[in-house]
């Protein structure tokens, strides 16, 4: 038995000569659409009735655990805290917040690759990239030798 | 005076929250004066319902009707029922086959939900 809400749940049918009768329900549910799914494989033989909506479970149905929905896959879902080049034991994040209130303060700093950096934790420091400047002068360089050889060569 | 405007104060409130609160529903069969037959032979074609209630239609797919059906001595009133044996293949739109799963549509949010599930197999079937 499933809705649309992500609840679901397996309850035991009794043969049908062994009373054969089995109350089930989701409470709440916060659905708009319920499957009742027989799991006998390419046998299935069943039917319903006495349908019962908006209103508490009676104690006589047999309480099954709704499963709660599965978290919703954000895509843009925060990363989980994960220092880059931190060794095996990592402090968790109880420890973080303990250490902060010792007075140390943390500035966490989103790193490369979608990773969290923390510094100032492990002294580990972001390494610095290179000038823009040095890459257009390296990319030039070439060119204006070429150019120099063509005016000699002029 | 102001214990005439408390209690006209207090009667609108319950009067707000008596509309505004879900309808509690029950759905039988044989008070909708669905009946058909015994077998799912007899059925033929699977039947969606559409049932109206106070909170609005409720639609039912996947089965039949069956009304005193046959191996089924815990209820011999109307029933919705599915079968692998019974007409497993679409015959036309309207009659996409019976299916394993019954499925309810309802046309807001339910709050809570349950039902009498008739297993219609000799043996325990989850």
């Amino acid at each position: 038995m499933a809705d649309n809400n992500g609840h679901s749940s397996s309850f035991v049918l009794v043969p049908n000569f062994a009373s054969g009768t089995t109350q089930i329900g989701f409470n709440p549910t916060n659905a708009s659409s319920v499957t009742i799914t027989s799991d006998a494989g390419g046998a299935w033989d069943f039917s319903i009735d006495q349908i019962v909506f908006n209103e508490g479970l009676p104690s006589t149905i047999p309480t099954s655990n709704p499963v709660p929905p599965p978290p919703s896959t954000q895509t843009d879902a925060p990363p989980t805290l994960v220092s880059v080049d931190a060794p095996p034991a990592q402090p968790t994040e109880i420890e973080l917040q303990a250490r902060e209130d010792d007075g140390q303060r943390q500035q966490r700093k989103r790193g490369r690759n979608g990773r969290d950096r923390v510094q100032g934790l492990d002294d580990n420091i972001a390494p610095v990239p290179l000038p823009p400047g040095m890459w257009l002068f390296g990319s030039a360089l070439p060119g204006l030798m070429l150019l120099r050889r063509r005016a000699r060569a002029g | 005076m102001n214990r005439i405007h408390l209690a006209r104060s207090v009667g609108g409130l319950a009067v707000a929250l008596a509309c505004g609160a879900a309808h509690a529903t029950v759905i039988n069969f044989d008070d909708q004066g669905l009946v058909g037959p015994s077998t799912f032979a007899a059925a033929g074609a699977n039947r969606d319902l559409t049932i109206a209630t106070a909170a609005g239609n409720v639609t039912i797919t996947g089965g039949t009707v069956l009304t005193q059906e046959t191996f089924m001595p815990a209820d011999r009133t109307s029933l919705y029922g599915t079968a692998f044996f019974a007409a497993p293949i679409a015959t036309s739109l309207s009659a996409p086959g019976y299916k394993p799963t019954i499925t309810l549509n309802f046309p807001s949010i339910v709050n809570s939900f349950y039902l009498d599930v008739y297993n219609g197999q000799v043996f325990n079937v989850t």
